[in-house]
Parts: C-alpha cells; sequence; structure tokens
C-alpha cells in the first residue's frame, strides 16, 4: 500500500440516504419544542457555595437535629445526580443521601453528634456541580423517618 | 492468525475504564464533565469502511477503533480529560487484492474541561458553558501517529429542559506539522474544525421521581469538520442511551450527510457501542 500523499477525485455533494435523514431531524427536534423555564433565578452565589438569590439556608440546627433537607437545582439526569451522593457521602458524619430527581429534594441522614454545617453541605452540592436553593435542618424520628 | 491475535489483543488492552458523563451523545463534547475527586470512565468500540477513490490506488479499508476517555473532576468545575484510541486497520486493494494491516494507539488527546458559566433553573434544568482546551500528543507508532504535539481549543455548551437535550461545541485543532499521511478528520498536516450540534429526548421516564434510577434516551447528532486543505465533511449519528446512576450504556450509528474530500479516504457508516461508569 503507497503512503504518499495521493489525490483523490471530488466526491462533494448529499448522499442520498443523508439528507432525508438530516431533514428529519430537524423537523423533529423542531416540533418537539423547549419547555420554557419556569424560573429566571440566578445561580451565582457566595464563594462557600453555588446558591440561588433569595435562597433559604437554615443556620441554626434544631436539638436532635439528624437529617438536612436541601432544594438543590440543575440535577440533570440520574447519573449526573451522582454526584451529589458522592460529594456528600464523603462528608465525615454523613450516614444516607436520597436524590428525588423530580423535584430537586435531596435528603441528608448524619450522625446527629456531629452534625455537618449548613457552609459545608453547600459546598459539597456546589463541588458535585449542582446549585443549592435551601437548606433546613430536621431531628428525624420514627421508623419511616416521619417527624 | 496473527492479524486476528492482533486484532483482539488491541481490543482488550483497550478495555480499560473509559469515563463517562450523563446527557452526553456518542460522538460530541458536552458542557457536563464529573465533579471534584470524582472519576468518570468511558469505552467506545466502533468500525468504520472507508473508501479510497484514488484513481491509481483504490481501496476498501476496514476500520475498528476502541477508544478509552477518562475524566477527572480537578474541583467542581475544571476536570481533565484523556482519549486514548486503539485502532486496528485493514485494507485491502480494489485493484490486486492485497491486504495490509495496521495496528496500535493512535496520538492521545489531553484536555482540560473548565465549566465557566452555568445557569441551573429547575430541579434538572440546566444551562452550561464549557472551554475546551489541550493538545493531542504523539505516540509515534508508525503510520498510525502524526508525530507532532497539536494544540486543541474549543467551547462546549448544554441546555437540558424537561425532556429535552441540548449540546452543541466548536473545536479548533492546530496541526503543527508531522507527515503529511490522512485517514480520519484532522489526522493530517492541516487545520481542522469540528462543529458538533445534538438532541437527546428522554423517552422514559415521562417524569422523574424519587424512585427514578434511571432513564432512556434517544440521541441525534450533526457533526461537521472543516480542514484547511479545503476537505470538508457532514455526517449524522443516530442513536440510544440508556443511563442508570453509576453507569450508561450507548448504541449509535453514523451516516455521512455531506463529504468533499479531496485528500483522505470517504467513510461510510459508522457503528459505535459503549459503556460507561462513574465512580
Amino acid at each position: 500500500m503507497k503512503s504518499q500523499v495521493r489525490k483523490y477525485k471530488t466526491t462533494g455533494g448529499f448522499s442520498t440516504i443523508g439528507l432525508p435523514l438530516l431533514a428529519a431531524m430537524v423537523f423533529s427536534a423542531a416540533a418537539c419544542g423547549t419547555t420554557p423555564s419556569s424560573e429566571n433565578a440566578t445561580s451565582r452565589g457566595d464563594q462557600e457555595g453555588r446558591t440561588v438569590e433569595g435562597s433559604e439556608i437554615q443556620v441554626s440546627l434544631p436539638e436532635g437535629a439528624n437529617q438536612a433537607r436541601m432544594s438543590v437545582r440543575g440535577l440533570s439526569c440520574p447519573l449526573c445526580a451522582h454526584n451529589v451522593d458522592v460529594q456528600l457521602l464523603r462528608m465525615k458524619s454523613i450516614k444516607q443521601v436520597e436524590v428525588d430527581l423530580g423535584t430537586g429534594l435531596v435528603l441528608v441522614d448524619f450522625d446527629p453528634n456531629e452534625p455537618p454545617s449548613a457552609d459545608a453541605l453547600a459546598r459539597a452540592v456546589r463541588n458535585s456541580g449542582f446549585t443549592v436553593e435551601k437548606i433546613e435542618f430536621h431531628a428525624k424520628t420514627g421508623v419511616n423517618g416521619d417527624e | 492468525m496473527n492479524k486476528l491475535i492482533s486484532l483482539a489483543a488491541v481490543l482488550l488492552c483497550a478495555w480499560i475504564v473509559a469515563p463517562a458523563s450523563g446527557q452526553q451523545a456518542t460522538f460530541a463534547p458536552a458542557a457536563v464533565q464529573p465533579s471534584a475527586d470524582v472519576w468518570q470512565f468511558r469505552q467506545l468500540v466502533g468500525y468504520t469502511r472507508l473508501k479510497d477513490r484514488s484513481a491509481d490506488d483504490p481501496a476498501t479499508i476496514d476500520r475498528w477503533e476502541t477508544r478509552s476517555i477518562i475524566s477527572y473532576g480537578l474541583t467542581g468545575d475544571l476536570a481533565l480529560v484523556a482519549s486514548i484510541p486503539s485502532v486496528v486497520r485493514v485494507s485491502r486493494d480494489d485493484l490486486s487484492g492485497d491486504r495490509d494491516t495496521v495496528g496500535g494507539i493512535e496520538d492521545i488527546t489531553i484536555l482540560g474541561q473548565w465549566r465557566f458559566w452555568q445557569d441551573d433553573s429547575g430541579a434538572t434544568d440546566t444551562t452550561r458553558l464549557a472551554l475546551l482546551f489541550g493538545a493531542e500528543v504523539p505516540t509515534f507508532i508508525t503510520p498510525l501517529s502524526s508525530e507532532s504535539v497539536d494544540p486543541i481549543v474549543g467551547i462546549a455548551a448544554t441546555h437540558i429542559t424537561g425532556r429535552h437535550s441540548f449540546n452543541g461545541g466548536v473545536r479548533y485543532k492546530l496541526n503543527t506539522g508531522g507527515p503529511d499521511k490522512r485517514m480520519m478528520a484532522g489526522d493530517g498536516g492541516h487545520d481542522a474544525l469540528f462543529a458538533d450540534v445534538n438532541y437527546l429526548y428522554r423517552i422514559a421516564p415521562a417524569a422523574y421521581g424519587p424512585d427514578t434510577t434511571a432513564a432512556t434516551y434517544l440521541v441525534s447528532e450533526f457533526s461537521f469538520v472543516y480542514e484547511t486543505n479545503g476537505d470538508t465533511e457532514g455526517r449524522l449519528g443516530l442513536g440510544i442511551l440508556y443511563e442508570a446512576r453509576t453507569w450508561a450504556a450507548e448504541v449509535a450509528v453514523q451516516f455521512p450527510v455531506w463529504r468533499d474530500l479531496r485528500y483522505r479516504p470517504e467513510p461510510g457508516v459508522s457503528i459505535v457501542v459503549g459503556i460507561r461508569f462513574l465512580f
């Protein structure tokens, strides 16, 4: 097989199968349309973590608090959301993380003797690539964790 | 028999973990990346048949590639991505019937991906922009290597809203030299501009909920390349992506839509399967 540069015949043009497929893709994508966002909140926040302007971060812990409930934005997809699990479970006192992709609710169970700070939780979510809107601490009780 | 063993060896050697990002199409980058101190691994295996239509040396080329892509999150916004392609190429002279087999690791691409803008507007809705920067470094494996360090710069965008995901990107590869060998776009001695757009539609589930552990997407992509020697090519990709919490699997085919190629063989239909893991 020769290895030197060789000239090829010009073969410009659309292939017989590619053009109809491309047209179908363009028209179907246009027909699907997009769902307009319901909010226009920014995602820029303080240096400790990405938060939404006007977000609610509860800084004081009620007595016996062992669960944090966070409202997180931008979770995107199941694989993406797993980044949240990874970052939170690396924190020392975190026992369990549950992520609801439908609402963005992230439940974090922790050791009440070593509660994480709101800043640390926000930072973990920031490091996972998402935005924290709200953090609340609760004392989870009962078998199913109901208050 | 030796060639079969070589093929198997290349494919097995390349079967190392390969990085993956969610809602990322098969052939193009997106503004998604692993989080801080997280590894992502993605392994792609593909086949393309090319036609060399030169008047004096026409040939049919079967090209198998396994590509291992390893990503690591340096911070929440900055990731490092290494792409390692292994190739086996069998060329058959259409006139004489002679066959020639070449195999080995092609040049390795190392990119930084910096997500510099992000707007998370809903539980799963987001818009993101990322800067891509790095280079293709040579392996000096003849004749697969360009034997030159070729800088790459680009930008990728992702917009996810509801069941729809749109990604797009542009990359420019500056070829600094090396032998003027050409097989695939951007492999030769001329600069190349790559532009991609793709659309993913989540076919299941209709809505995310607390029990959601996986999602399935239909993927459509259009990839365009322009080389400064005048070669241009546009390709359409269609595929399916299944994504769970810690892994994903994909299959896609790619068709030629437009091409004006004077300096390299014409790639035909490509078939790619892949798997992704997140650690």
